[in-house]
């Protein structure tokens, strides 16, 4: 196992802990984007660059828009 | 049970069942030294016998094209679903004209109205590129699709949500959607009714590298393109609109 | 286990797994239940790409320059993958929009409080 991938599996370790142990939704939001761009390097680390198209299409274009909207209509009422 | 209880619960059974899965674990080769008797043979025989370069495009659209159809019906079937939760609520707002810019005190102008609306242009043109060429290059209907439903988020960045709602209207994508998960069935039924096999590769396979190529893989990434284009879509403008309902109900 | 170090990648699947459903126990919103579930079928992908890898072996992507034939990684896993992370947002979006259901009917979405409330 060479250096990268040891720094790219702890890294997806690392943010996948940070999803999970956010505060406030929205933090968790910037975060999981993060998550699914460290996926996406793994995956691409892994020789698998239609997989790593796949995690970035969706992970960081297009849940974290529906997301957004969810939570924009359940926050409270400041 | 308390919220304290539930925890301790969990880290326990959880170090238990960590501890069974790494000792499963040893069973499995070592990372990085993988070889199976399937993998080489569905290498070396792929490209030859279908005149495809990106083998998983014709694992997904041929080899294993029932798995993928299956795949298929239950993204039809979520997006179904979403429709159907959602439209439950019609509020009095549905025949309510709105001027064209309905947010007060945002007008756009220069570059903040129009460099999204190019950008939609690119990404669409984007999309289909990489769903046309999926069997030459990384890519393919899956992949274009999902980047396609983006797209026409950014009219919504640039103009506003009401040309959003005229640009990406439901009724149409929703029977594109439907036309795409057809397509693909009647593929596969029109080869059943020519050899009597369902998904089989009936159409000429041409040459390898070209940009036509593959015979049905071709036809039935084209209409996986469109399926999950439409289904995409047709989520952002469903969700969207939810928005949209909730800041006329509050005026 | 002669290195232990190649088995390291496996407990990271299984890591980001156990600190998926951890999440899940936890939570205080229906959206971050959603996000930690999102984590759980994160760890299955990388445990599925993590077994087929095989260091001496280029992507399952042929062209004019690589000839067919030649060492590659095993490209099912790749096919199965790449079609369930897609299938699998939809999913999720299907989960958001109950999400929104219960929030119209419950006026919150904290899943402790929801068990709480009837009717």
């Amino acid at each position: 196992m060479s250096l990268l991938e040891i720094i790219v599996y702890l890294l997806v370790a690392f943010l996948g802990a940070a999803v999970v142990f956010s505060k406030r939704p929205i933090n968790q939001l910037f975060v999981y984007t993060s998550f699914g761009l460290a996926l996406t390097l793994l995956f691409f680390v892994l020789h698998a660059p239609d997989v790593a198209l796949s995690e970035l299409a969706v992970g960081t274009l297009a849940l974290p828009l529906l997301i957004l909207v969810v939570l924009m209509k359940t926050a409270d009422k400041v | 049970m308390t919220l304290r209880g539930r925890t301790i619960l969990y880290v326990c059974s959880a170090v238990l069942a960590f501890a069974v899965m790494m000792y499963g674990a040893t069973g499995l080769p070592p990372f990085g030294s993988f070889s199976g008797a399937y993998t080489d043979l569905v290498l070396q025989i792929t490209t030859a016998e279908r005149h495809v370069y990106n083998v998983p495009t014709a694992i997904n659209f041929d080899i294993r094209g029932f798995d993928t159809l299956g795949e298929e019906f239950i993204f039809f079937t979520s997006v179904a679903g979403v429709l159907f939760i959602l439209s439950a609520v019609r509020g009095k707002t549905q025949t309510h004209p709105e001027p064209m810019e309905s947010e007060p005190g945002i007008v756009r102008t220069g570059a903040l109205r129009w460099f999204p609306t190019g950008l939609t242009a690119f990404i669409a043109a984007m999309a289909m590129d990489l769903a046309a060429h999926g069997q030459l290059t990384p890519g393919g209907g899956f992949q274009g699709g999902a980047v396609f439903g983006s797209a026409l988020a950014c009219v919504f960045l640039g103009v506003g949500m009401h040309a959003f709602l005229q640009t990406a209207r439901k009724d149409l994508f929703d029977q594109f959607e439907a036309l795409g998960a057809f397509a693909f069935g009647a593929v596969g039924v029109s080869a059943m009714w020519v050899t009597g096999y369902f998904l089989k590769n009936v159409l000429p396979l041409g040459q390898t590298g070209a940009t036509v190529s593959g015979g049905t893989i071709y036809l039935i990434n084209i209409a996986v393109f469109i399926e999950i284009a439409s289904g995409f879509t047709v989520l952002t403008a469903v969700f969207l609109n939810q928005t949209r309902q909730t800041q006329e109900l509050e005026e | 286990m002669s290195n232990w170090t190649l088995y390291v990648p496996y407990a990271i699947a299984f890591w980001l797994f156990a600190i998926g459903c951890f999440g899940i126990t936890q939570s205080r919103s229906l959206v971050h239940t959603i996000l930690c579930l999102t984590v759980v079928q994160a760890s299955t992908y990388t445990l599925l790409l993590s077994i087929d890898f095989h260091a001496k072996a280029a992507a399952p992507i042929y062209s004019s320059n690589y000839a067919p034939g030649r060492p590659a990684v095993d490209p099912i896993l790749h096919a199965l993958t790449l079609t369930d992370i897609v299938v699998g947002a939809t999913v999720t979006a299907l989960l958001l929009a109950l999400t929104l259901q219960i929030h119209r009917r419950k006026g919150t979405i904290d899943p402790q409080r929801i068990s709480e409330m009837r009717g």
